[in-house]
């Protein structure tokens, strides 16, 4: 019980730690295999997309006008047709305490994405938010509010005179 | 500081005596250390599976999954400190255990390493807080423990304040995976200070004072703590003030967010690590109060500041008076932290069940805590912010009056105390 915790085991330690944390940020630098032969889908047909052509949603920041960060889709809620109805946007909080979630109408978000800029903009300005009821996962017999904009189409220049941040 | 904390040891005119110096020195860093690891398991880990791609469903599961670990392990994580007879080892387990689930977590971010490393973390989180309280008990003595966990409380909210500033500034600047790595890497110093404390039981000299825990070494164990009226009223005590007190920040934290703009944020962080500077400057007054003039008085305090802080909340609503108004928590904090230790260390003696009995008011407290957000939640949901403070407030004044009525004074008299 003299020494608990030896000098060896600390270094081995000390370089897992820094193995991992290079591991983490190390970019994925595999190619992705090349387009197979359609026979190998048995008649399904098989198309290969540039990575910048495809995003997932889920976890993305969301950006004002200005290009401050405002929160995080969390989810996407759709209609009975499939086409996606709204995002449900994280908003705020400090380590996950005091987040907020709102559901945003899909119209008012504009995709940027593709050619390395990858931008979401929420059209709708903080104060705006600040009466919307928030969205909550688990009740499922009350009707769910969405926030959207007053008018379907709003140019940037009024939003960026918006009196909030 | 040095000749005042010796002289509480009970060390009388002994001039070697660094090494216990220095063994107290390793408590209050590892107790600084080790407050870093609750920061990154609570509400930040929704974050990152958000991050990551998590659906709300999915992370639902892990939490939970953490939550009932994080009851269901309370008494047996105590009871393995009780029956390990090195503390400082089942500690260093429990630290590394806990490096593990951080690394797992940053690393391997699906649903089963991440739902294992949530009851991972919660089981060694179970058995880290009662071993650093044995070693505490084991290094000073019953008579001195009052002021001993001052300190610890003293030092784990610097740490919860520096760990919330830095995983905060990480989390934002770096990324989110970064506060797990963070989290990981904390663990090391927290293992030196670990280190540091155990070289002094060694170069202690044989006709020690007779510690409570020498004494538990010799004394069969005996589970008659349990039929003490004074656990259970502890617990109860514990448990109510905790279903008042889980959600006040959350939801207080909620309303910020709401109605603050972009530096929502900030205040929500301030909100946070304010209260800690309060707990870190009043608790070692808290510990001595405790030995001078007994428990009742500082549990009062703590239990009285909440009911206030609930009516505050209710009526206030501009975000800046909000931190002031979270300051009182700082408070309440102080008092529990010291008082939940000493309480148990008074009732249980030498039984030999010391941190089985602490395991048993964990329970009672995340118990309260669990039952507290989800209640708040559903009386938010329906009759808004303030009358959920309200009510918690209601609470809080149930929880005083279970302390005058039902709580005993567990302070041992200073002339039987030997």
């Amino acid at each position: 019980m003299a020494n608990l915790w030896p000098r060896g085991a600390s270094a081995v330690i000390a370089i897992l730690a820094w193995w991992t944390v290079a591991l983490a940020q190390a970019p994925s630098t595999t190619t992705p295999e090349e387009p197979t032969a359609p026979s190998a889908m048995n008649g399904a047909s098989l198309d290969y997309f540039p990575r910048d052509h495809l995003f997932r949603v889920l976890g993305r920041e969301v950006v004002s006008a200005k290009g401050e960060g405002m929160g995080r889709i969390v989810d996407v809620l759709f209609d009975e047709k499939g086409q996606p109805h709204a995002a449900v946007i994280d908003f705020g909080g400090f380590l996950g305490v005091g987040s907020r979630k709102i559901a945003i109408s899909w119209s008012a978000l504009r995709f940027d994405l593709g050619e390395k800029k990858n931008i979401i903009a929420l059209d709708i300005g903080r104060e705006q938010l600040k009466a919307a009821p928030e969205y909550k996962y688990t009740e499922s017999d009350k009707p769910i509010p969405v926030v959207a904009q007053p008018q379907p189409q709003v140019t940037p220049r009024d939003t960026a005179s918006d009196p909030g941040r | 500081m040095g000749t005042r904390s010796l002289s509480w040891l009970g060390f009388r005119a002994r001039p070697a005596v660094t090494p216990a110096t220095r063994s107290l020195r390793g408590l209050d860093w590892l107790n600084f250390f080790v407050a870093n690891f609750q920061t990154g398991f609570g509400p930040f880990i929704s974050v990152y599976l958000t991050g990551v791609g998590w659906t709300q469903g999915a992370i639902g599961v892990a939490l939970s999954a953490g939550t009932v670990a994080g009851m269901v392990t309370q008494v047996p994580g105590g009871a393995v400190v009780d029956a390990v007879r090195s503390k400082r080892a089942v500690a260093a387990a429990a630290i590394i255990a806990i490096m593990a689930s951080a690394l797992l977590i940053s690393l391997w971010p699906a649903l089963l390493p991440i739902t294992l490393a949530e009851i991972l973390h919660s089981f060694a989180s179970s058995i880290l807080g009662p071993a650093i309280a044995a070693l505490s008990l084991a290094l000073v003595g019953r008579r001195a423990l009052g002021e001993r966990l001052g300190r610890n409380a003293r030092y784990l909210a610097i740490g919860n304040a520096f760990a919330a500033s830095l995983m905060g500034t990480f989390g934002f600047y770096v990324g989110d995976r970064s506060v797990f790595l963070l989290t990981a890497a904390l663990g090391l110093p927290a293992l030196a200070a670990l280190e540091i404390i155990g070289q002094a039981p060694a170069a202690r000299p044989k006709p020690a004072p007779v510690t409570a825990c020498a004494e538990a070494k010799r004394a069969p164990r005996s589970w008659r703590f349990l039929k003490d009226p004074g656990l259970l009223a502890y617990s109860a005590c514990a448990c109510l003030f905790q279903v008042a007190n889980a959600a006040m920040l959350p939801i207080a934290a909620g309303m910020v967010t709401k109605r603050a703009g972009s530096e929502a944020q900030l205040v929500i962080a301030a909100c946070i690590v304010a209260p800690q500077l309060v707990t870190a400057v009043i608790s070692p007054w808290a510990g001595r109060v405790a030995e001078a003039w007994g428990r009742r008085p500082i549990l009062l305090l703590g239990f009285g500041v909440l009911p206030i802080r609930g009516v505050l909340f209710a009526g206030i609503t501009d975000p800046y008076v909000m931190i002031a108004i979270q300051l009182l928590d700082g408070l309440s904090a102080a008092a529990l932290g010291v008082l939940s230790p000493l309480i148990v260390a008074d009732i249980t003696r030498d039984s030999g069940y010391y941190t089985t009995a602490l395991g048993i008011v964990g329970l009672a407290v995340g118990g309260g805590a669990t039952l507290s957000t989800a209640a708040a939640g559903l009386i938010a949901d329906h009759f808004g912010a303030a009358t959920t403070f309200l009510s918690l407030a209601a609470v809080g004044l149930c929880a005083i009056a279970l302390v005058i009525t039902l709580m005993p004074e567990t302070k041992p008299p200073s002339s039987a105390n030997t």
